[in-house]
């Protein structure tokens, strides 16, 4: 086929130049994706999505969790799948976050908001293909109160200085009883909770500190902050480690689909020069911003099922200088060369300030 | 050579050569011709050129020629897969046991993993009574994993084959593989595979091989189809038995069991089988009631050890039959309460009409069931207490059984009470939308649509909303709305009108992800705000995971009075239900949560909620006593009825249906007419002193009832016919032996029959009279359940002008599905399948050897693509290079010193090429100077060769004429300059085609 088109491609081509003005470039506002890769379709079997929700890295491989309750793990250059297994129950629901960080004893480890089973399961990443896994630990029950939960939506984990143990882990949720949980270890893998902030609502004072289906957390180590997506308030919230509100990016009021807004951020990754990638449900697109000036930076993607388009999309990571973004709708991964992504450069990528609800910086602790 | 081109692969008038494939070869002859015709004219034309360039030219044009004759001769570019897909069509029908289906299962996921071409596909259709996908064929499709597999009592391989083809990819070659016992019943495998023959797909055979050794089955339970009060009602059992067997013969009536043996502590009686004879046990039960009779005959074996002892097989161990008996006609009447019906029962009373009433939860759920009553009186009921089953047996036991329907209204009945679109409605004698110029509130009903996680989802989904759309009126307001990402109108709040256009939008729903119930419940409260319409009302179904609404936002909806009903499917937790239960309650809705073993009562549910904004149909006001409009047998000797307060608007129905009352605006009260075999009655107002309180105390009430049921109860008829049914293969013979009042034989008589089969659909049957007061019919009956025969028949009497007439009623049974009859695999028709398409017969014991995605007796789909335009382009490019051949001399070794001059610039630091520049510009300076102080001669012409070019011998580019120059232009002393041998040459051969183009327009 490829030696077929190329004398039509050449001969062609003089012709191409002599017809200046036949082709436009296009004027959409935004960059479509322009992956190479792209990672599963819809169906059952390994390597196959059913409507995936979550999606992390471990540094060499992706991790997703789909509808159909099971746990994959990618090479994200194949598309090959290297490990699976199904959570132990999903008749309630199947989780809807994934995080990979050290645990204890610097080993990786699995941290999965079980979220229509109200706990924590923290597995040892397995290598085997469809064996079941037992977790190592778990927390967690159904309850408004302390230490319990209602639908949860993911896990942060905080390192100490040299990254050999966990210092606290925050565990996000929703459902009428949205809020941060802060959990400390108590033993190695043992967690127990400490206190939790945030409220249901859609206040934006320090003082009063309410979510709206806090959907995804990123821990900011260089800075020392928790970075979240606060999805139904249509906002990203910049915090310490202690849960003290630094700033809000965006508000309830400004959600809409243009460059200086959220519409439904579910996913987010950090990238390594502390800027953000978050994933828009609602506007099928992907929006890069500086969580620490508000900034938008840049946004791509389009709705649709073609190539490159997004079906509301759930998570985003970053690995080997590559995006990744969970194209749910689509039941696939979209993997495109980040340096590409952002040397894309199109008159709507000039920075254009979010709307920020400046709160004041808390003073530093002694 | 023979060899070689034999080797040339031919289609049917197509050349193959290489990648390249010529549709119409016969144009590649112009090649050779056209070649020689070159060459000959070529002999003269290129006669100027050198040898080289001669040649050169000659083989462009050939090439040229070579080209265009090709793009003549369609040529196609062909792109030849080199995968392989085969999709497996497993047999999950019962009669394969489950543990043989899970054998195969694991069989061809082990082909699939030592499969070595990891793009080879695997795709996956299961089989049952019907067929269905699985997994598509992609290379990713590793295990076999079962979702939906439909009724699993029937084996339609051939839906199968053809499901299997219609998914089969393009771009690879394809294999299907049945995996299956071969046992047929629905469909013929053998037509499907001549398709597949057609298509050039082989089909390979997986026998699941088996023998039951030792089995006992029920053949037949036979009964009489009709029997009288009080006589013994004979059953027949025959039983076959593989090998000798023992056991217990049990019989239950209408569900109770009969004890046959008083003296024993058993019920039923022992019976000792022989292998391969029919036994033949006939036992007398009295017949009890006037009513259907349904008998069930098991067959319990003999258990030794906890297993049983010559069967194998539970499901063929009963069979089922059943008996009208015939007595007095009864009227079964249905509502709410007693006080509902009390005036209606007590007039039946009176006039000696037996009857039963019932409430809604007791309605019968058979058309069987529903036969053994001549008429069926509703009283204010509404659809949504009847499931689909049973509106569409109530309007078979009108229409193919030749029941009566009466139904009587009140604020839950006709319109109001949701059957608008129900199989009832087309029974009725009214229309139950408002006739379209009556002026009258609408209503608004919003659907909020949420994915629903379970696996059939998106079909109850969709079911669900047209039944909502259903049971509103062609006036009222429906609007669905969905939230994939954003909250969006599938179907803008709009008038429903005929349905179609809310249908469509319903087919293209996606049922997407809802983050979040605020958007979608502000943009339902603006539509519904928006439109004009008297009661208004909102629907969510969820699986009540999106975040909750803000009370302040639910309280927008209390104050514009508007209920919000939440109905819970497949619902998480406790949490997810609290968030559903909690708009309903803050909106005054009402909350169902639906289990996964309650979806069925979903439709039902949406029609209940749907009927929130019918009440606009309701008419209420001063008392009226209705227009007695139409002369009928129902109205005999009625003039004038009571005054009444509220009735449901309806329209008039087109055709024959009689409005024998009519209300406000000429609405229709009351209306009747023939609906099949049976009669229908509709009356638009109650009886109960809700509407109508002073007919009670009218005199012509108990007549105005009496004459409208005994109207519409099936004729009891004044002629003996006694019904047999006997069961030949798939058909089934109904014969009727008629007498009249008098005993004697009855003939001539017409039938007017129909069969309500299993699946819900009915069929007409004739009747033919094949002796004296002997009638037969044949029947198809291959599905396995009930049918009902009902024939209304006339006949003349023995005086003149004496009609005998009456109905006459028979059931005929198949409970258990042939699937059940099968006692070993059918390895012929798999082999046969094989056969013809070429496939193969696949062991199953190593699925490596067996290599299910070989590439064998396959032909790889090639896929096409024209050529031409390159062809001809290429062609033109290389005719413009022809010129340019023969006009501009190539000379060798001057391109090569050039490129080596070239290459010398190129190595020049940039700080030569500076100081050459500059000493170039320093030169022009010097000249301009000169000539601005005429220190130079002033030249006459626009460009003249400086002295040192003038010294410099002449290059020469090629042996073409020397460019044309004007005689004042040349050089200086050029004429008397010296030739070189080239030039000469050169001139000697111009000399030499001047004169031969002189000779020849001498000899032209």
């Amino acid at each position: 086929m490829r030696r077929a088109s190329l004398p039509i491609l050449l001969l062609t081509l003089p012709a191409l130049g002599v017809l200046p003005g036949c082709f436009k470039r296009s004027t959409d506002a935004v960059r479509p994706l322009n992956p190479d890769r792209v990672i599963g379709e819809p169906g059952l079997s390994p390597g196959q999505f059913s409507y995936p929700r979550c999606l992390t890295s471990d540094g060499n491989a992706l991790w997703v969790i789909d509808k159909a309750a099971r746990v994959q793990k990618f090479d994200p250059t194949t598309g090959e799948v290297l490990a699976h297994f199904k959570m132990p129950e999903f008749e309630n629901g199947k989780p809807t976050g994934i995080t990979i960080a050290p645990g204890d004893r610097g080993e990786q480890l699995l941290y999965i908001p079980d979220t229509h089973y109200y706990r924590v399961m923290i597995y040892k990443p397995p290598t085997t293909l469809g064996l079941p896994v037992e977790p190592i630990s778990q927390f967690g029950s159904y309850g408004t109160g302390p230490g319990q939960f209602l639908f949860l939506t993911d896990v942060a984990v905080v390192m100490n200085d040299d990254n050999s143990k966990v210092i606290r882990l925050f565990v996000s949720e929703y459902g009428g009883n949205d809020r941060i949980s802060i959990y400390e270890p108590t033993a190695p893998n043992q967690y127990a909770f400490v206190r939790a902030f945030g409220a249901f609502g859609p206040s934006a004072t320090a003082d009063k500190i309410e979510f709206s289906r806090p959907q995804s957390m990123e821990i900011d180590d260089k800075r020392k902050h928790l970075i979240v997506t606060d999805a139904c308030n249509h906002r990203v919230g910049v915090f310490d480690l202690d849960g003290n509100l630094i700033r809000w990016i965006g508000s309830p009021e400004a959600t809409g689909a243009a460059p200086n807004q959220f519409c439904y951020p579910y996913g987010l990754c950090l990238l390594p020069d502390g800027t953000a990638m978050i994933t828009e449900f609602g506007n099928h697109r992907v929006h890069h911003i500086n969580p620490e000036t508000g900034e938008s930076l840049g946004i791509f993607g389009v709705a649709g099922r073609d190539k490159g388009q997004l079906n509301s999309p759930w998570g985003v990571t970053y690995l080997d200088n590559r995006l990744f973004v969970l194209d749910s709708g689509n039941h696939r991964i979209l993997g495109e060369k980040l340096t590409e992504l952002l040397s894309s450069a199109l008159p709507e990528r000039t920075p254009t300030r979010l709307a920020i609800e400046l709160i004041p910086v808390p003073p530093e602790a002694p | 050579m023979t060899d070689t081109l034999a080797n040339i692969p031919r289609t049917l008038a197509a050349l193959q050569v290489g990648p390249i494939q010529f549709d119409s070869p016969i144009w590649l002859l112009l090649i050779p011709i056209l070649w020689a015709a070159a060459a000959w004219m070529g002999r003269r034309s290129l006669a100027g050129l050198g040898n080289v360039t001669r040649w050169i030219a000659l083989a462009v044009r050939f090439i040229v020629i070579a080209l265009l004759a090709g793009a003549a001769a369609e040529p196609q570019w062909r792109n030849e897969a080199k995968d392989v897909s085969v999709t497996v069509i497993l047999d999950s029908s019962q009669s394969v046991p489950l543990q043989s289906q899970q054998t195969i299962e694991q069989y061809v996921e082990a082909a699939k993993a030592g499969n070595k071409n990891k793009y080879d596909r695997l795709g996956i259709v299961t089989v049952g009574k019907d067929a269905f996908v699985q997994s598509l064929p992609t290379p990713l499709v590793a295990e076999v994993e079962r979702q939906h597999v439909g009724a699993l009592d029937g084996t339609n391989l051939a839906a199968g084959v053809r499901l299997g083809m219609s998914v089969a990819p393009p771009d690879a070659a394809n294999r299907l593989l049945i995996a299956s016992d071969g046992q047929e019943n629905v469909g013929s495998v053998l037509a499907a595979a001549e398709a597949a023959k057609a298509a050039g797909i082989p089909i390979d055979v997986l026998l699941y091989k088996y023998k039951i050794e030792g089995e006992v089955m029920i053949d037949r339970l036979i009964t009489p189809a009709t029997a009288r009060m009080g006589e013994n009602i004979p059953l027949r059992v025959v039983m076959s038995a593989t090998k000798p067997a023992r056991g217990w013969l049990n019989i239950t009536l209408n569900g109770e069991p009969v004890d046959l043996d008083p003296d024993s502590e058993k019920l039923g009686v022992p019976v000792e089988l022989r292998a391969g004879v029919p036994n033949v046990f006939t036992v007398p039960v009295p017949a009890r009631n006037a009513e259907a009779h349904e008998f069930k005959a098991t067959f319990e074996p003999e258990v030794v050890g906890g297993r049983m002892v010559g069967d194998a097989i539970a499901e063929n161990n009963s069979q089922m039959a059943v008996t009208f008996v015939s007595g007095e006609g009864r009227v079964l009447i249905v509502s709410d309460s007693p006080t509902e019906s009390e005036q209606v029962v007590a007039a039946l009373t009176q006039s000696k009409i037996a009857s039963r009433r019932i409430s809604p939860e007791q309605f019968p759920g058979s058309l069987r069931e529903l036969a053994s009553f001549d008429a069926v009186v509703m009283l204010n009921q509404a659809s949504y207490a009847y499931s689909q089953g049973q509106q569409e047996a109530m309007r078979q036991y009108v229409h193919d059984s030749g029941g009566g329907l009466v139904m009587v209204g009140g604020p839950n009945s006709f319109g109001a009470g949701g059957w608008i679109g129900s199989p009832v409605e087309d029974a009725l004698p009214v229309k139950l939308d408002p006739p379209q110029k009556r002026q009258m509130p609408r209503g608004a009903l919003a659907l909020v649509i949420h994915s629903v996680e379970i696996p059939e989802g998106v079909y109850l989904g969709k079911k669900v909303c047209e039944a909502a759309v259903n049971a509103l009126s062609r006036l009222d307001y429906i609007g669905i709305l969905e939230s994939p990402g954003l909250p969006t109108w599938t179907h803008p709040l709009s008038v429903v009108g005929d349905g179609s256009a809310v249908k469509r939008s319903i087919q293209n729903m996606n049922f997407g992800d809802m983050p979040d119930f605020a958007p979608s419940l502000e943009m339902t409260l603006k539509g519904l705000l928006s439109v004009d319409a008297g009661q208004r009302h909102a629907i969510i179904i969820s699986d009540g995971d999106p975040q909750a609404p803000s009370n302040a936002l639910l309280q927008k909806f209390v104050d514009a009075r508007i209920a919000i009903s939440t109905i819970g499917v497949a619902c998480h937790g406790a949490s997810d239900q609290n968030t559903l239960k909690s708009i309903a309650e803050k909106t005054n809705g009402k909350f169902y949560n639906v289990a996964h073993d309650q979806l069925a009562t979903l439709p039902q549910i949406f029609i209940k909620e749907a009927q929130t904004v019918k009440r606009s149909l309701i008419w209420e006001g001063p008392p009226f006593s209705p227009t007695i409009t139409g002369v009928a047998e129902t109205m005999r000797g009625i003039a004038g009825v009571p005054p009444i307060k509220g009735y449901v608007v309806t329209a008039d129905r087109e055709g024959l249906a009689l409005v024998t009352m009519r209300g406000k605006e000429n609405d229709p009260v009351a209306a009747q007419w023939q609906y099949g075999l049976g009669r229908t009655i509709a009356f638009m107002s109650d009886a109960t002193t809700r509407w109508t309180p002073d007919w009670i105390a009218w005199s012509g009430f108990r007549a105005f009832w009496e004459q409208h049921i005994r109207w519409a109860m099936r004729p009891s008829g004044n002629a003996n016919i006694r019904v047999v049914t006997q069961a030949e293969g798939d058909e089934t013979i109904v014969t009727a032996y008629a007498t009249d009042a008098a005993n004697e034989r009855l003939n001539f008589a017409n039938f007017q029959a129909r069969l309500a089969q299993p699946d819900g659909t009915a069929k007409d049957v004739e009747f033919r009279q094949v002796g004296p007061g002997r009638y037969e019919a044949r029947v198809r009956s291959d599905q396995s359940g009930f049918y009902v025969l009902s024939a209304n028949y006339r006949a003349p009497g023995t005086t003149e002008g004496q009609t005998i007439e009456g109905n006459i009623q028979a059931a005929i049974t198949k409970p258990f599905a042939d699937e059940y009859r099968t006692l070993e695999d059918n390895e012929p028709l798999m082999r046969q399948v094989a056969a013809l398409t070429g496939g193969r017969v696949i062991g199953g014991d190593d699925p490596v050897r067996d290599d299910l995605w070989s590439r064998q007796s396959l032909s790889m789909p090639v896929a096409l693509r024209p050529i031409w335009l390159a062809l001809a382009l290429t062609a033109i490019g290389l005719f413009v290079m022809d010129v340019g051949v023969r006009r501009v001399r190539i000379d060798p070794a001057l391109i090569a010193a050039a490129i080596r001059k070239a290459f010398r610039a190129s190595e020049k630091v940039a700080g030569e090429q500076v100081d050459a520049l500059k000493a170039a510009r320093k030169q022009a300076q010097v000249k301009i100077a000169k000539r601005a102080t005429g220190g130079d001669e002033v030249k006459s012409v626009k460009f003249e060769a400086s002295k040192e070019q003038m010294s410099k011998p002449s290059t020469i580019l090629s042996d073409a004429p020397a460019p044309i120059v004007t005689k004042s232009e040349k050089p200086a002393g050029s004429k008397d300059a010296p030739m070189n041998k080239q030039d000469a040459e050169g001139m000697s051969r111009l000399l030499k085609a001047k004169k031969r183009a002189q000779d020849d327009m001498k000899e032209e």
